[in-house]
């Protein structure tokens, strides 16, 4: 994969993640975590190379049929890109909406799951108003309010103190337990040793050893 | 029930403050320039009516006595040509008002030598009006047969070249707002790009983003165009009041009705219409770049 004309960031990637998964994906800065993981939320296309998803072809897949993959993944993204103008119930409603759910649906759904990560009293703050913490609950409500089968989290315990990572960590493994394929971008080491699960190093855009599991 | 309700917020652009301001005075100008242009349609078609079936036998002033006998042989002429349906000499009174234009009201003096004129109703399909005039034109010099072709073709020249400057001016005034949707269009997708990516990642279809543009600038028009159409509305209304006080019967009346009117009710919508669409192709276009 390749920015534009730019040089290679990732290459002779083969890996493949089995539904139900958890993994780690770690490695220096620069090594090409944020690149794979816009490969798997399909904010890019391989310049070469297969890139299958939901037994679906999205390396050739016309882009008019795009959308409907990407509505099956959660992203948390490192800066949470919650939408400043939004309250937090609409943007946790906002792949609900998009997926044109019945606005009852929507309004049940997302206040349900809001109450679930604690922000119950927060329904209409704007993220302006919200704490780190807060802010983080919300985009991870957001990622997982379409029931997603891939959530792709990159960092998501990076800007928290130490206990909310904890909390947010296993809120992960609650969701991998209903069967969620989840993938964690991190620097983490400690984490890693925690929480126990695959882990794919990346150095200079490939693999440095095979995946391996602590279990 | 229409959702008015937008993940993006464009509200706060400066488009949004701007954009009724120019989309008001856009239709403003269109509105009068269209009103202007059936005025002249509606004057042309009025005079034309007028003038159907008419024509003039103009008597050159001259001695009392020669004057009476041109006026004799003309009218002994025109009622036994066939075709002619009623020959009328025309009363000092009515010609001192066909002069009122030039000369104000009043001024017209009683021994002025004026041209007497003979009013002609004729049958068109019955006349044979180059025979008539070589008859006239045979009772002595100065009198002729007016069949008021040159005045009709002058006016109707004018009054053309007047509408296809007006319908220029409001296709133009249709491609400057087209190109200001354009730019306040791109420049919210550029302000709001970030917000836009992240619907894209999130799954949403292009049309779903298209849609939150369109019902903003659909709106904005709106607003901007009903503003216009009510100033428009205004300044006709005045204009109308000054063209009567100005007692010109030459000029046309600004009469639109009913169609004209109408017509003019439609701007607010086709602005809003063409906003609406030039902020979904333009959107449309711009997300075709995201993967």
């Amino acid at each position: 994969m390749r920015y534009d004309l730019g040089p290679e960031v990732l290459h002779d990637i083969t890996m493949s993640l089995p539904p139900g998964s958890f993994s780690y994906l770690t490695g220096p800065s620069g090594a090409g975590k944020s690149s794979l993981l816009k490969l798997l939320y399909l904010a890019h296309r391989p310049s070469r190379g297969l890139v299958t998803m939901f037994d679906r072809n999205v390396s050739i897949l016309p882009r008019q049929e795009l959308p409907e993959l990407r509505r099956r993944i959660g992203v948390v993204f490192q800066d949470f890109r919650l939408i400043p103008s939004l309250s937090a119930l609409d943007n946790v409603a906002l792949p609900l909406r998009i997926a044109g759910t019945e606005e009852q649906e929507v309004r049940r759904h997302t206040v349900e799951l809001l109450s679930w990560v604690g922000l119950a009293d927060r329904l209409t703050a704007r993220p302006a108003t919200l704490s780190g913490g807060e802010k983080q609950r919300v985009a991870i409500a957001r990622a997982v309010i379409a029931r997603p089968k891939l959530l792709v989290a990159d960092e998501p315990t990076g800007s928290v103190d130490a206990d909310l990572g904890l909390r947010l960590m296993y809120l992960f493994e609650e969701l991998n337990r209903i069967g969620t394929t989840i993938v964690i971008a991190t620097h983490d080491e400690r984490l890693i040793e925690r929480f126990e699960h695959p882990v794919l190093r990346l150095k200079g855009g490939e693999f440095v050893d095979l995946p391996t599991s602590r279990h | 029930m229409i959702d008015m309700r937008s993940d993006l917020p464009l509200e706060r652009d400066a488009s949004a403050r701007v954009l009724p301001w120019v989309i008001a005075v856009m239709v403003y100008l269109a509105a009068l320039a269209l009103a202007g242009s059936i005025s002249v349609h509606g004057a042309l078609s009025r005079w034309n009516a007028g003038l159907a079936g008419k024509v003039t036998v103009q008597i050159d002033p001259a001695p009392d006595l020669e004057m009476s006998r041109r006026q004799r042989l003309a009218l002994e002429t025109l009622r036994t040509t066939p075709g002619v349906v009623e020959a009328e000499l025309m009363p000092r009174e009515r010609l001192a008002e066909l002069l009122e234009p030039w000369l104000g009201k009043g001024n017209v003096a009683p021994d002025l030598p004026v041209p007497e004129l003979i009013d002609v109703s004729i049958d068109p399909d019955k006349i044979d009006l180059v025979e008539l005039a070589r008859r006239i034109e045979g009772i002595g010099i100065g009198v002729r047969l007016d069949d008021h072709s040159l005045w009709t073709r002058g006016l109707i020249v004018g009054g053309r070249s007047i509408q296809g400057l007006a319908l220029i001016a409001v296709v133009l005034i249709g491609f400057a707002a087209v190109a200001i949707v354009i730019f306040a269009t791109r420049a919210g997708f550029a302000t709001h790009f970030d917000i836009i990516e992240l619907l894209h990642l999130m799954g949403a279809q292009d049309g779903y983003i298209a849609r939150q543009f369109q019902r903003h600038f659909r709106w904005l028009s709106l607003k901007g165009g009903i503003s216009g159409l009510v100033l428009a509305a205004a300044t006709l209304w005045l204009l109308g009041q000054l063209a009567g006080d100005l007692e010109g019967p030459l000029l046309p009346h600004l009469r639109l009705g009913p169609s004209g009117w109408s017509a003019l009710l439609l701007l607010p919508l086709i602005a809003a219409w063409v906003a609406t669409m030039t902020a979904r192709l333009t959107v449309m276009r711009a997300l075709r770049k995201l993967p």
